[in-house]
């Protein structure tokens, strides 16, 4: 499998730290941010080519970070891959995140497995 | 007496100020020392926690045995902080990986902690005992006395947690007598009752039946607040249980025309609506439509919406004139579900304001979104 740059932002630490872990095990390359201001910025200097992004988050929630770089005109969000990893389930939070951008969802509790795939399949379109 | 203190006063203020100064030195040397000491433990722990931690990570992976990883805790701290990140953990992972946790926090020891929170007067500590044996497959009968008697606790995270426990574990009656208990507690709040219920729903899976009939029964006895009973219908509707609309209808039909409760009314259209109970729109156009609560109108609104019969239109046409601006959103809301409708084109008061198209634009929005 190609490595990819895989940008984490995530702030509860363990979940974080087993993402990280099994991502570096496939081969890619793994930053993790735990607060949304962090996050925004990572992506800029990182330049990820996908970002797993947990909804509630501090500093700035997931969907701030989607609004800002939309919103940025020398940000170009095509550039990124975004997986949403949130337990928030409500459809107009999910509808949310895809209008913002986001091409694949994952709600909490995930299986690892599962989350695995759909991260391939979002890194593979 | 005077004539010694006279004589003595400088030696008195002398030991005064010696004493004070030797007992501020204890004091400040007293908090260095404990800071001192905290902050070793504090490093400690640190350590340790980064230790198991990746530990952890290993062996819910499967990259570490279950042997392998048991062989590196020893001290009760190991314990308390494996707990811990555990815990993080398994609220967020799903298949394998939270087998594998669960394994984990079945430890003798963490176990034993447990049962031993038990014996404490703090509620916070028994509480956390409780959803720790929420969690379990299985447990020792005998603790349930115990867990049922905390569902009656005043302490709303004991009463919550012990029920969720009871929830999992307990008898068909021993269930119905926690909720009962939780419903009365008005220091639990509705969210964590809908928690209960849809952890209720869970392990009665095949058994949608009885989680429904305890709802309705509830529901029936009319003894809860207003703010309650509510909650029970709409959990039905969450839940959708189809097989309460009679059930809720005759709830409906009995409301009293001139004195029933805002907050039970909207419940009921709400959820009658969703289960499309069209025995209701009878009633709606005639007496809920001119309701002096706006939270009542709001969901006449919204309801008319589901239905879109030929009867409501003209009077969405007059609810959009109304003095509530949510009543008006979702009366133009359902009335953009009339296909011969075009919002922009309908000829009322106010429709060239600024407030208009401003609901016009959130009403796309919403569509667009799916809400």
């Amino acid at each position: 499998m190609a490595q990819s740059k895989i940008l984490v932002i995530e702030d509860e630490e363990m979940t974080a730290r087993l993402i990280t872990y099994r991502l570096k095990s496939l081969g890619h390359e793994v930053r993790h941010e735990k607060d949304g201001v962090k996050g925004l910025n990572s992506i800029k200097e990182f330049k990820p080519d996908l970002v797993v992004l947990d909804i509630m988050l501090p500093g700035l929630s997931g969907f701030e970070i989607l609004q800002k770089l939309q919103d940025d005109e020398d940000f170009d969000l095509d550039s990124i891959k975004v997986l949403m990893l949130s337990s928030k389930k409500r459809s107009e939070d999910v509808s949310r995140g895809f209008n913002l951008g986001a091409m694949e969802y994952v709600p909490k509790p995930f299986k690892m497995d599962e989350f695995l795939l759909r991260l391939n399949r979002v890194l593979n379109q | 007496m005077i004539d010694y203190l006279n004589t003595h006063a400088e030696q008195i203020v002398l030991i005064v100020v010696i004493f004070l100064a030797i007992f501020s030195l204890i004091v400040f040397v007293g908090a260095i020392y404990s800071r001192w000491v905290l902050n070793l433990k504090e490093k400690k722990e640190k350590k340790i926690r980064e230790r198991l931690s990746d530990l952890v990570i290993q062996y819910v992976s499967g990259d570490l045995s279950f042997e392998n990883l048991k062989g590196e805790l020893s001290t009760e701290t190991d314990y308390s902080i494996l707990m811990q990140i555990s815990n993080q953990l398994e609220k967020n992972l799903e298949g394998e990986e939270e087998i594998r946790l669960r394994r984990l926090l079945n430890l003798p020891p963490i176990r034993k902690f447990f049962i031993g929170r038990f014996e404490t007067k703090d509620p916070l500590e028994r509480a956390k005992a409780c959803l720790y044996f929420s969690r379990q497959n299985k447990i020792k009968k005998s603790i349930l006395p115990k867990i049922m008697s905390y569902t009656a606790s005043k302490y709303p995270v004991l009463a919550y947690s012990s029920t969720m426990a009871i929830i999992v574990h307990g008898s068909t009656r021993q269930k119905k007598e926690a909720i009962h208990r939780l419903l009365i507690n008005e220091g639990v709040s509705n969210q964590a009752l809908n928690d209960i219920f849809k952890e209720f729903q869970v392990e009665s899976s095949e058994e949608d039946e009885v989680e429904a009939q305890l709802l309705m029964r509830f529901i029936a006895d009319k003894a809860y607040s207003d703010k309650r009973t509510a909650l029970l219908i709409r959990t039905l509707g969450e839940l959708n249980f189809y097989q309460s609309a009679e059930f809720l209808f005759n709830e409906f039909k009995h409301l009293s025309e001139d004195h029933y409760s805002p907050v039970i009314a909207t419940a009921l259209i709400d959820v009658l609506a969703q289960f499309g109970m069209s025995d209701i729109l009878e009633d709606l156009h005639k007496i809920y439509t001119n309701s002096e609560h706006r939270e009542v109108r709001e969901s006449t609104a919204k309801a008319f919406g589901f239905f879109t019969d030929p009867v409501s239109k003209p009077i969405l046409k007059w609810l959009m004139l109304d003095r509530d601006f949510y009543v008006r959103f979702y009366a133009a809301k359902s009335l953009s579900n009339y296909p011969d409708v075009q919002l922009s084109e309908l000829d009322l008061p106010g429709m060239q304001s600024d407030d208009y198209s401003e609901l016009l634009g959130e009403i796309e929005t919403s569509k667009e979104l799916e809400y």
